[in-house]
């Protein structure tokens, strides 16, 4: 185009060249109309045809790096990057641990506070130390990456150190030399060690610690040795807890007994860190690109980051050294174009291109015009997608039903509730009197109710504190909150309004009057709420449900800094609040209520405060089983122990919608597993040809707006020299 | 004009000091560091430990404004404001909360926010003045009064309206352009053409009727009389006495904005998808990075300052009778 200017301005035909700007205008719609692309598609770099599989995100991540990535908008990029050594079956239900970056589940071996083996069947009590051994598979590579083309000496590749290259860098790609290596033991050992480190700030560094032997020792150690900017190589660093076998062989050992340690073995914080990447990303030039364990995570997956520009896009490719992975044989039960794919190599995708859509609303409609390939349903949008038949199943709307999209539900792994501060004089404590008032406000808050006007029916009014799905979930009347519902033919049914003032008089407020003070009894709700038009109808709904009762509420909207603030200085009353659950086990919902996660005065996840010795010495049994009939007989008491104490009114479990486009393959829908886009497969031609039926652009209204200019200028002119004709006096 | 420009320069350096106090002031009094530091470890199995590790780590740990355990001049300088906005006055805007190189981050997105920013303005300024000049040949007469009943509707509207009308229209119904998004070098017309026509249509009403108030002063001059006298016609008179004289005025309002352009715009970068600064300031509040969120304030006060001195050497430009400094 530059030449083609240059060209014409040469030939100083100054009243050609003007005439060469439309031309040219029009001569680039031509080509646009000419590559076959609809005028609308946004995906300018990619054809429909191509197997690319399109999504989006609403939340850029924070932070890719494994050590510290934990909300679900970074697992849902890192877990398609990284290998943590086991993984959810992608088929089993209830959810189970096998083997990902392992030969086989880790063996444990249990042993006395002298380190010598106990039996399996060891008590716990007598258990002081669980060593865990793993054993990694052989043909786990990394993506390619500059940091591992090193010379002999172990310095860089010069090539991959140039400044002048090194300033422009955008992605670690764009380097000239890559290369890879054999995933080993001591990159699994350098990772955890990496968990400790001052200048990484792991969440779960404290859990962590808790556990593994040696690792807040070496947070000493590397607090001493740790220098802003400066690479701090862990190798050097021993931690007691962990030690490398072989090249292949890891053994991590836990203080005491902790069952529940495979689960985080399945999450993304156990993935190897290579010591060469984290080496190669603390160089400056490097840091000040942007360009970190935040941005491009190295892994062994199925994928690997290709670029990150977190405003615009995240494009993941298919990693080249992927070992063999396949499809897992499914039962004769399942569906049979899913067990079709059984035995084929994943993953069935080359590229993923999730492209950033902050509001809701563009990234609907580009779903509906193809150019996402799944979406993820719910607020304003619910009422557009889903459909609740008369039975209360969910369906899709029948528009979006005639262009063959699937829908699927998955009730996830949290739950929502009404917490009371059980250390509040007024509504906490074990009294019988203020645990009498808690029922009266359990029966009036109206799980269905909140879940039908505020929810859209998103969630499953819940009974107790473990979500349908995990093991210990109990439905119909088994389970059934008895002070909270009754069972009628089967099914739980609400208590009445008469029930929840029988409970008041019981607590002495009858008919909410405060029998000391002769005025109406006042709670106080403390939230983040309230910002927005739904946030606020929300807390009008909450107080008339109280002044049914006859108390008064006041609701206490705070900064969400402030209410946190509030919650940790334990002067909440009232609350609501959330828990998703970090793996499917009972016990890390029951945790919710054990003393020793109180938030205050230990900062836990015990929000309500709540104390009870019989609950903890219960549940201090319940976590160390396995899952056996005296686990769940455990389960069913504490369930029990929190519906009779009601330290909080379980409000509903979330489910998550999201609709496949008719060209996505067959999927199984998966609340806990985050690495699932290995399974999906694509029919790009399918896409390619519904694309160009649902995005035919429609001319006439262009024609009139161009027709209706083209009648204003012909007016204006026409009203102008009219105007001009005109003897002066006849003027304005 | 360089002992005026000087004097300007060395006004504006208390201004940011104070706005960064200001800025400091408000951010803090909504939002503790500590609270900034859960925000951004997350809010499961946190201790306090490592909620200090991470204060020190991102120089969180020190007291606002005044350090009452430092002596001297520590009292000021081991203080958050001074290690948090004194890097600021030589540009040196650091690391955000997250880890990101701010400097890299606002080079990387001015381009997208110019790419809207640049054609948003030349389009609109253009399409207001046509338009209110057209308003003038028809002045006090029914076109008129139309065209400003109009230009009061269109104020009257609220921006989301135009955006959720235009992504309507033009992106889901006729299917003429994407709804959002944006792609670099020359395909970005393909994103940045809705929200282009969007801002002019939005703008369109304010903009015509200050254009118009600003010529129509100018209209009743003699030297418009004069030209009129002449036998120019009107379109003649409007073009090169009326406009000519009027863009003093014009030049005040546009040159100021120029430096801010690089900002983006909140709204249209927001909902169209466009990975401009307006967007990352909006992200950074969201995300309480109070890294980003000083240092888009502080560049943002820069620019307007900048803005103001180029508005002062335009006049000089323009309008010979104006003297800087004298």
């Amino acid at each position: 185009m530059w030449i083609f200017l240059q060209s014409t301005n040469n030939q100083g035909n100054r009243a050609r060249t003007l005439w060469y700007y439309p031309l040219l205008f029009s001569f680039c719609l031509c080509l646009t109309a000419c590559s076959g692309r609809s005028p609308n598609d946004p995906h300018l770099n990619w054809h429909a045809n191509d197997n690319v599989f399109f999504s989006s995100f609403a939340t850029s991540p924070k932070t890719l790096d494994p050590s510290r990535a934990y909300n679900d908008d970074e697992i849902v990029f890192l877990a398609q990057v990284v290998e943590p050594p086991l993984q959810y079956s992608y088929w089993r239900k209830p959810y189970r641990l096998e083997p990902q970056s392992v030969t086989a589940l880790p063996s444990v071996v249990y042993e006395d506070a002298r380190h010598q083996p106990l039996p399996s069947d060891a008590s716990p009590e007598q258990i002081a130390y669980s060593v865990y051994t793993l054993h990694f598979r052989g043909d786990l590579r990394y993506q390619p990456h500059p940091a591992f083309a090193m010379n002999p000496d172990g310095s860089f590749a010069k090539e991959n150190l140039d400044p002048h290259r090194l300033a422009t860098l955008s992605t670690p790609m764009q380097m000239p030399k890559l290369a890879t290596r054999q995933v080993t033991a001591a990159d699994y050992a350098y990772a955890i060690k990496r968990l400790a480190s001052p200048s990484v700030s792991s969440p779960i560094y404290s859990l962590m610690a808790h556990y593994i032997v040696g690792l807040s020792a070496l947070r000493q150690t590397l607090a001493k040795a740790y220098h802003p900017h400066q690479f701090l190589d862990l190798r050097a660093f021993p931690l007691s807890g962990v030690k490398v076998l072989d090249a292949q062989t890891l053994q991590i050992e836990l203080k005491g007994n902790y069952p529940q340690f495979p689960y985080w073995l399945s999450m993304t914080f156990f993935v190897p860190i290579p010591w060469e990447v984290d080496k190669f990303y603390a160089n400056p030039m490097v840091a000040k690109q942007n360009i970190s364990f935040d941005t491009y995570p190295v892994g062994s997956g199925p994928y690997y980051i290709a670029e990150n520009n977190p405003n615009q896009q995240i494009v993941l490719r298919k990693n080249p050294y992927y070992h063999d992975d396949f499809f897992p044989a499914l039962p004769e039960t399942m569906a049979p174009n899913l067990r079709a794919l059984s035995g084929k190599r994943m993953p069935f995708i080359d590229t993923v291109v999730y492209s950033r859509e902050a509001e809701a609303l563009p990234r609907w409609q580009k779903f509906l015009q193809g150019y996402y390939d799944s979406a993820g349903v719910g607020g304003d949008l619910f009422n557009q997608a889903i459909r609740i038949a008369a039975n209360g199943h969910t369906l899709l709307a029948p528009e979006l039903y005639a262009k063959h999209m699937r829908l699927q539900v998955q009730v996830l792994p949290s739950v929502f509730y009404l917490g009371f501060n059980m250390q509040d004089p007024l509504v906490g404590g074990t009294s019988a009197k203020n645990r009498a008032l808690r029922h009266a406000i359990g029966i009036l808050l109206n799980s269905e109710d909140f879940n039908e006007l505020f929810l859209n029916g998103q969630g499953i009014p819940a009974q107790g504190p473990i979500p349908i799905g995990i093991v210990g979930a109990q439905s119909g009347c088994h389970g059934m909150d008895p002070y909270r519902y009754r069972c009628v033919q089967g099914q739980p049914q609400r208590l009445t309004l008469a029930d929840a003032k029988a409970w008041l008089v019981r607590a002495g407020y009858p008919g909410g009057i405060d029998p000391k003070t002769k005025q109406v009894l006042r709670l106080r709700f403390s939230t983040a709420m309230g910002l927005s038009p739904d946030e606020r109808s929300t807390l009008d709904w909450l107080r008339q449900q109280f002044a049914h009762l006859g108390i008064a509420l006041d609701v206490e909207v705070l900064q969400p800094s402030r209410f946190e603030e509030l919650m940790r200085q334990g002067h909440a009353e009232l609350f609501f609040w959330g828990w998703q659950a970090d793996y499917p086990d009972p016990e890390n919902f029951l945790m919710l209520l054990y003393s020793r996660n109180k938030m205050i005065p230990y900062g836990g996840e015990n929000t309500c405060n709540y104390d009870n010795p019989r609950y903890d010495s219960l549940f201090k049994q319940m976590r160390l089983l396995p899952n056996n009939a005296t686990r769940a007989q455990l389960i069913d008491t504490l369930v029990s122990i929190s519906q009779q104490d009601a330290p909080a009114i379980w409000l509903f479990y979330p489910r998550s919608y999201r609709i496949l486009q008719p060209w996505v393959g067959p999927v199984i829908s998966q609340g806990i597993a985050n690495n699932t886009l290995k399974y999906v497969s694509l029919n790009p031609s399918m896409r390619q040809t519904l694309q160009r039926a649902w995005n035919k652009p429609t001319i006439w209204p262009l024609l009139i707006t161009l027709g209706g200019m083209i009648l204003a200028v012909f007016m204006a002119c026409y009203a102008y020299r009219r105007r001009q004709q005109k003897r002066p006096g006849q003027g304005s | 004009m360089t002992r005026h420009i000087l004097k300007r320069v060395l006004s504006a350096i208390p201004l940011l000091v104070g706005i960064n106090l200001i800025t400091l002031l408000l951010f803090f009094a909504v939002n503790t560091p500590e609270a900034i530091a859960r925000a951004h470890l997350g809010n499961k199995h946190i201790t306090e430990e490592q909620v200090h590790v991470w204060l020190v780590s991102h120089d969180y740990q020190y007291p606002l404004f005044y350090n009452a355990n430092a002596s001297g001049l520590g009292a000021i300088t081991q203080t958050l404001w001074w290690h948090k906005a004194m890097p600021l006055f030589i540009f040196h805007f650091g690391m955000s909360d997250n880890g990101s190189d701010i400097d890299t981050d606002i080079k990387t997105r001015m381009w997208p926010s110019l790419a809207l920013a640049i054609p948003l303005l030349l389009i609109g300024v253009i399409t207001n003045i046509v338009f209110s000049m057209f308003l003038l040949i028809f002045r006090y007469q029914l076109v008129d009064k139309i065209g400003n009943i109009f230009c009061v509707l269109a104020m009257s509207i609220s921006p989301l309206f135009y955006i959720m009308v235009g992504q309507y229209l033009v992106a889901r119904t006729w299917l003429w352009l994407p709804v959002s998004g944006y792609v670099g070098g020359i395909d970005a017309w393909h994103f940045v053409l809705l929200p282009v026509i969007v801002g002019v249509a939005g703008g369109i009403g304010v903009g015509t009727r200050w254009y118009r108030s600003l010529l129509l002063e100018e209209v009743h001059q003699d030297y418009v009389r004069t030209a009129r006298a002449k036998g120019q016609t009107e379109w003649q008179v409007l073009w090169r006495q009326v406009l000519p004289n009027a863009l003093l005025p014009i030049l005040t309002g546009i040159v100021v904005i120029i430096p801010s352009l690089f900002l983006g715009s909140l709204i249209l970068e927001s909902f169209f998808g466009i990975p401009g600064l307006g967007n990352y300031m909006l992200e950074a509040i969201q995300q309480q990075d109070y890294a980003i969120v000083r240092s888009m304030v502080f560049l943002g006060s820069v620019l307007y300052i900048v803005g103001l001195i180029l508005t002062d050497i335009a006049y000089a430009i323009v309008d010979p009778r104006v003297r800087l400094g004298s």
